[in-house]
C-alpha cells in the first residue's frame, strides 16, 4: 500500500512530503535540544525554591539567620525571578493540611482600611477577613487567631475617635475569630479606665471572646478586675495552644506618666516564669508569646524562654520582608505594621518540618473585601456622624486656636482679589475634597460609605485643620450646614488663616495711600514659596501612605496660580 | 519506503510530536517570567518585569554584587542617607540594568542607561529619607539585570531613625489626675548633635493651666529604649505643671519648647490628661464632657440598661446611692461594688435603666435631654447630675 501511494503520489506532493518529514525532524531535533536544556536548567529552578520562604520552613533542628546574610557571590545574593509575581501566587501554596493555622498580627496602628487612601496599597481590615474565609471555608482549615496590640494610631490615641474605631476593630477582630489581643503602647495610652471600661461592655457582649491578654501588666491596681487574663489556653483543630503576652521594657517609657495607681507594668523577666508554670501545666500542644517590644528585646526573651514555640515580635520593621528565624527551636518573627501582612504558622505536630511559616501581604488581586467589615465599617460611620454633629461631643472636644491667632475666612473672601488664583483653584481637585468622601473611589462605586464626618479624612478635605493631629482648629470646618464657606481644601490651608490680611487690605483699600508695616507683614506672612510648599505644606496631606504617587515636580503645575507679582508683571 | 526508513520516520515523528508538546507545556509554563513577546513598559521609569530578553546563545553578562545590603545604623529625622551598591560584570557580554520596583517609594536608586562592559563596574545608589522615625525599617529594591543566571537582584538598607532633639516621652499622657489641686510629673529632652543647645522659653496652648520649667541634668538620664535618641550629649528635665480649671473631664493641650544653637527652632509636646473628680465615671455609651448617658433608641417594651463605673478613692464608707430623681420618671438607678476591701481603688457598677413602658415616640435629644439626678453618701459628692439622650420606639 505505502509503495503503490508513493509511486502514484504527484511529484509535487512527494516534495512537499520530503519538506514535511524535514520540519517533523527538525521540531524533533529543536524539541529534544529544549528538553534537554531543561535538565540542564534544573539547578537555577531548585534555587529559586530555596529562596522562597515555603522552602525555608522553619525545622526545629536548623537554626536560620534573622535576615538572609550579607551575601559575599552573587549566587547567594540574588533570587533568580524574572517578575514580581509573588502577590499573585497563591496563599500557603505549598502547605499540605495543617493541623491548624496560627495567624497572627500587630501594629495595625489605626489602618483599619488599606495603609493610607490608595487602594492599590496593601491591608485593610476586609482583606483580611477575606484571607481567614479562603483559609476556613476554601481550604476547610482550622484557624486560630491573635494580634499582638499596637491597634491605634500613635498620634491619634488620645482623641476619642480612637474609642470609636477601638470598639470597631474588636469587633471586626472578633468575628475574624480572633482569641486574644494583647496590650500595646496605644491601647495603654487609651489610658487603664477607658480600657476597663471598653472590656466591660464586651465581657457581656453575646458571642465576644478575645480578651486581652497581658502577663505583667496590671490596670487599676487591682488583678480581680478580669482583665486583662495573664494567658489563654484555647482549642483549635482538636490541639490545645496557650498563648500569653506581654508590654516589654522598650516601649514602657511612653507610658510612663500614668500614675501607679492605674498602670503597673512589671518586667517581663519577671512575671513570665510563673505565667509559663501555669501554662505548661496545662499541656498545650503549642505555646506562643506575643511580645510587644523591640525586635531586639524581643528576641532576647525568646533566647531567655525556650519554652514557646512561636515568639512574634510587634517591634522591627514596617515592611519586613519574608525574613523569620529560628531561635533554637523557637519561630521568631516580627509582625510587620499598619495592618499590612498576616502572619501565617501552618502546626504539623510530628512531622519533619512541625511548623511552616508565610507572611502574607494583603494585596487587592488576591483578597475581596468582606461585606461583613463594610457593614461593621458603616456603623463605624455613622457613629462618628452622630457624635460629629453634636456640638460639646468628645469627639470634638479637642479643638486649639490657629497658632497664627487668626481665623478662617473662607477662598471666597481671597477671590475678593485674587480673581485669577481663585478660578484656578476653583478648577482644581482641591476644590472637591470635601465632596470626594461622599462620592469614594471610582472602583468603589456602589459600595462606597461616607466619610464626611471622620475627622481622619476631613482633616485633609476640608479647611481648618491640623492635617497631621486630625484636630480641626477653634474655627475649622464642620460640616456643610455649619460651614460651608470652608468645603474643600482652599487657599487657607496652605497659606494660613486669613482674617488679618483681609482686614488690613480692605482697611488699606478704603483709606488708600501706601501699605503699613502691618500690611507688608500680613502679605509675608501668607506667602508661601514653592521651595516651603515642597518642603513643609503640601507633605503634610500628600505623604507616603496617603498619596503614594505623590511627585511635587509633577503636581504642582495644576495648583500654582498667579501671584499678585505675576499679574503685576502680567499688565 | 523501507524499514529501515519506516523506523527512522516513526522516531522522527515521536521526537517531534514529543518535542512540541515540551515546547507547547514550556511556552505556558513559562509565561508568568516576561517571555512573552510584548516587552515590558516602564511605569515613571519602574519596570514591574525584567524587561531584558532572555540570551540564549554568544556572550552573556554575569553580575557580581558583592553587597546586597546596607547598615544605615541611626539616623536622625530630616536627614537622608544613601548608599553605592557596585554591580560588576564578571561576564564575557556586556551587562544592562534596569530599575525595578522599589518598596513603598522610600528608596529612589538612579540606574545609569548605560551598558557595564565585561570587567566594568557601575554604581547604583540607593537613598533613603525616612519621613518618621522607626525603631527599625527595612526598605528595599529590585534591580533587573540581563544576566540569564541572575535576573533579579534586590537591593536592601536597613537602619533606625529617631528625632534629634527629642523627648522622651514623645507626649505626655497624663492618665487621671486630681481636679481640684495642681498636679506635676516630668520628662526628658535630649539632643545627640547640638552641645549648646538651650530651652529658651515655652509656649502654652492654655498658660493658665498647663505650663512647664526645665533644667539640665545629667544626660544618662535620658531613657535609653530603641527608637528614642541614643547616647544624648545634653539632656534637659521638662517638668509640667497642670493646674485645676474648676472642671472635671479630659483636657489636652501642648507645649512648644523654644530652642536655640539648634537645628530646631522648637519642638511641640502634645499633652492629654482627664480631670478626675473624686468619683471618676466611664462608660461605653456616656461622654464625660457633657455627662451624658446615650441610651439610643429601644423598644418601649424592652426598655433600656447601660453601665458605668465608678472609681473612687476609699472614704471610710461603702458609696451608696440615697436617692434618685428622673425628670421623666422613666430612669431608675442602681449601685453594685465590685473591687474587694482594700483595694487602692474603689469600683463599683452604676446600672442606669429605662424602664419598659414608655410613651412610644418618647424623645430626649442632646438639646433637650433627660436629667438624672443621683444622691450620695459621697461627703464631697452629695449630688450627681447626669443628662441622657434616647428615643423609644
Amino acid at each position: 500500500m505505502d509503495r503503490f501511494h508513493t509511486d502514484v503520489l504527484p511529484r509535487r506532493l512527494r516534495t512537499g512530503k520530503v519538506a514535511l518529514v524535514a520540519v517533523i525532524v527538525l521540531i524533533a531535533v529543536a524539541g529534544t535540544l529544549a528538553f534537554l536544556s531543561h535538565f540542564s536548567s534544573a539547578p537555577s529552578v531548585a534555587i529559586a525554591q530555596d529562596a522562597s520562604p515555603k522552602s525555608k520552613a522553619p525545622s526545629k533542628a536548623t537554626p536560620t539567620p534573622r535576615k538572609a546574610p550579607e551575601p559575599t557571590s552573587p549566587a547567594a545574593s540574588v533570587a533568580k525571578k524574572n517578575s514580581l509575581d509573588s502577590k499573585a501566587q497563591p496563599i500557603v501554596k505549598d502547605w499540605p493540611q495543617p493541623a491548624f493555622v496560627l495567624a497572627i498580627t500587630g501594629q495595625m496602628h489605626g489602618y483599619i482600611e488599606p495603609c493610607g487612601c490608595s487602594p492599590r496599597q496593601s491591608g485593610g481590615l476586609a482583606r483580611r477577613s477575606d484571607l481567614f474565609r479562603q483559609l476556613r471555608e476554601d481550604k476547610k482549615w482550622p484557624v486560630l487567631a491573635v494580634e499582638t496590640g499596637g491597634t491605634l494610631n500613635y498620634e491619634r490615641v488620645t482623641r476619642h475617635q480612637s474609642v470609636l474605631k477601638f470598639n470597631m476593630i474588636l469587633d471586626a477582630l472578633n468575628g475574624m475569630g480572633y482569641r486574644g489581643l494583647g496590650l500595646g503602647t496605644e491601647e495603654l495610652q487609651l489610658t487603664p479606665i477607658k480600657l476597663f471600661s471598653v472590656y466591660s461592655e464586651r465581657n457581656v457582649q453575646e458571642g465576644f471572646d478575645m480578651p486581652f491578654v497581658a502577663a505583667n501588666v496590671v490596670l487599676l491596681g487591682s488583678t480581680d478586675l478580669g482583665t486583662p487574663q495573664a494567658y489563654r489556653i484555647l482549642d483549635i483543630g482538636g490541639k490545645k495552644v496557650a498563648v500569653t503576652s506581654i508590654f516589654g521594657n522598650e516601649f514602657k517609657n511612653e507610658v510612663s506618666l500614668i500614675s501607679k495607681d492605674e498602670l503597673t507594668i512589671a518586667d517581663p523577666a519577671v512575671a513570665l516564669p510563673p505565667v509559663i508554670a501555669a501554662m505548661k501545666k496545662e499541656n498545650p500542644d503549642a505555646m506562643v508569646l506575643m511580645s510587644y517590644d523591640s525586635s531586639e528585646a524581643s528576641r532576647a526573651t525568646a533566647q531567655k524562654f525556650p519554652e514557646f514555640n512561636v515568639v512574634v515580635s510587634a517591634g522591627g520593621a514596617d515592611d519586613p520582608g519574608e525574613e523569620y528565624e529560628m531561635i533554637g527551636d523557637t519561630l521568631f518573627f516580627v509582625s510587620g505594621m499598619k495592618g499590612k501582612h498576616v502572619n501565617l504558622v501552618g502546626f504539623y505536630p510530628g512531622e519533619k518540618t512541625p511548623m511552616r511559616f508565610e507572611r502574607v501581604e494583603l494585596d487587592q488581586d488576591r483578597f475581596k473585601r468582606d461585606p461583613a467589615i463594610r457593614k461593621l465599617m458603616q456603623e463605624y460611620q455613622d457613629r462618628l456622624k452622630e457624635e460629629w454633629l453634636t456640638p460639646g461631643s468628645e469627639v470634638r472636644a479637642f479643638t486649639f486656636p490657629h497658632e497664627s491667632g487668626h481665623q478662617f475666612v473662607g477662598a471666597k473672601a481671597c477671590a475678593e482679589c485674587h480673581a485669577s488664583a481663585y478660578e484656578v483653584w476653583e478648577g482644581s481637585n482641591h476644590a472637591n475634597a470635601t465632596a470626594s468622601l461622599l462620592d469614594g473611589r471610582p472602583e468603589e462605586k456602589g459600595e462606597w460609605i461616607d466619610r464626611t464626618y471622620d475627622p481622619e479624612c476631613l482633616c485633609c478635605h476640608a479647611t481648618g485643620w491640623d492635617a497631621s493631629g486630625a484636630i480641626p482648629y477653634t474655627d475649622g470646618f464642620i460640616d456643610e450646614k455649619t460651614t460651608p464657606h470652608l468645603l474643600g481644601n482652599q487657599c487657607e490651608n496652605c497659606h494660613g488663616p486669613g482674617s488679618e490680611h483681609v482686614k488690613l487690605e480692605k482697611e488699606l483699600k478704603a483709606k488708600g495711600g501706601a501699605p503699613s508695616t502691618a500690611v507688608a507683614a500680613s502679605r509675608k506672612a501668607v506667602h508661601v514659596s514653592k521651595a516651603n510648599a515642597e518642603k513643609k505644606v503640601c507633605l503634610k496631606c500628600h505623604d507616603f501612605d496617603n498619596s503614594p504617587k505623590f511627585d511635587f515636580e509633577k503636581y504642582w503645575p495644576d495648583i500654582a496660580h498667579p501671584t499678585p507679582e505675576s499679574e503685576k508683571s502680567a499688565k | 519506503m523501507n524499514m529501515k526508513s519506516m523506523l527512522g520516520a516513526f522516531l522522527a515523528l515521536v521526537l517531534a510530536v514529543g518535542g512540541t508538546a515540551f515546547l507547547v507545556a514550556r511556552a505556558a509554563k513559562a509565561k508568568p517570567v516576561s517571555t512573552t513577546s510584548a516587552a515590558p513598559v516602564p511605569v515613571n521609569g519602574v519596570y514591574r518585569e525584567n524587561p531584558f530578553p532572555t540570551v540564549v546563545e554568544g556572550p552573556k553578562s554575569k553580575v557580581s554584587v558583592p553587597e546586597v545590603n546596607f547598615k544605615f545604623g541611626a539616623m536622625p529625622l530630616g536627614e537622608d542617607r544613601s548608599h553605592e551598591f557596585v554591580f560588576k560584570n564578571e561576564g564575557d557580554g556586556p551587562l544592562k540594568l534596569a530599575k525595578g520596583p522599589l518598596m513603598c517609594k522610600c528608596t529612589m536608586p538612579d540606574v545609569p542607561d548605560q551598558e557595564v562592559k565585561p570587567g566594568e563596574s557601575l554604581s547604583i545608589k540607593l537613598t533613603w529619607k525616612p519621613e518618621e522615625t522607626a525603631e527599625e525599617f527595612y526598605k528595599n529594591a529590585v534591580i533587573w539585570t540581563n544576566d540569564p543566571e541572575n535576573p533579579q537582584i534586590t537591593l536592601s538598607v536597613e537602619g533606625k531613625v529617631f528625632e534629634d532633639p527629642g523627648a522622651s516621652p514623645r507626649v505626655y499622657i497624663l492618665g487621671e489626675i486630681p481636679w481640684d489641686k495642681d498636679f506635676e510629673t516630668s520628662g526628658h529632652f535630649a539632643t545627640v548633635s547640638y552641645k549648646d543647645m538651650e530651652i529658651e522659653s515655652c509656649e502654652s496652648s492654655d498658660p493658665e493651666h498647663i505650663s512647664a520649667t526645665w533644667s539640665p541634668e545629667d544626660a544618662s538620664n535620658f531613657p535609653q529604649v530603641e527608637g528614642a535618641l541614643q547616647s544624648p550629649i545634653k539632656s534637659f528635665a521638662v517638668n509640667v505643671k497642670i493646674a485645676p480649671n474648676g472642671q472635671v473631664g479630659p483636657f489636652s493641650g501642648w507645649l512648644k519648647l523654644k530652642l536655640k544653637n539648634c537645628i530646631a527652632t522648637e519642638h511641640k509636646i502634645d499633652v492629654f490628661g482627664n480631670r478626675a473628680g473624686p468619683i471618676a465615671i466611664h462608660g461605653p455609651d456616656y461622654q464625660a464632657s457633657m455627662s451624658l448617658i446615650d441610651l439610643k433608641r429601644f423598644k418601649s417594651a424592652e426598655g433600656k440598661k447601660t453601665r458605668l463605673f465608678m472609681f473612687l478613692a476609699p472614704f471610710g464608707e461603702e458609696l451608696k446611692i440615697t436617692e434618685v430623681v428622673s425628670k421623666s420618671n422613666l430612669l431608675s438607678a442602681t449601685l453594685a461594688k465590685k473591687s474587694q476591701d482594700g483595694a487602692e481603688k474603689e469600683r463599683y457598677e452604676l446600672t442606669i435603666e429605662a424602664k419598659p413602658g414608655a410613651v412610644v415616640g418618647t424623645v430626649f435629644s442632646v438639646n433637650a435631654p433627660d436629667d438624672l439626678m443621683i444622691k450620695t453618701n459621697h461627703p464631697k459628692v452629695p449630688e450627681i447630675l447626669f443628662k441622657a439622650k434616647y428615643i423609644v420606639q
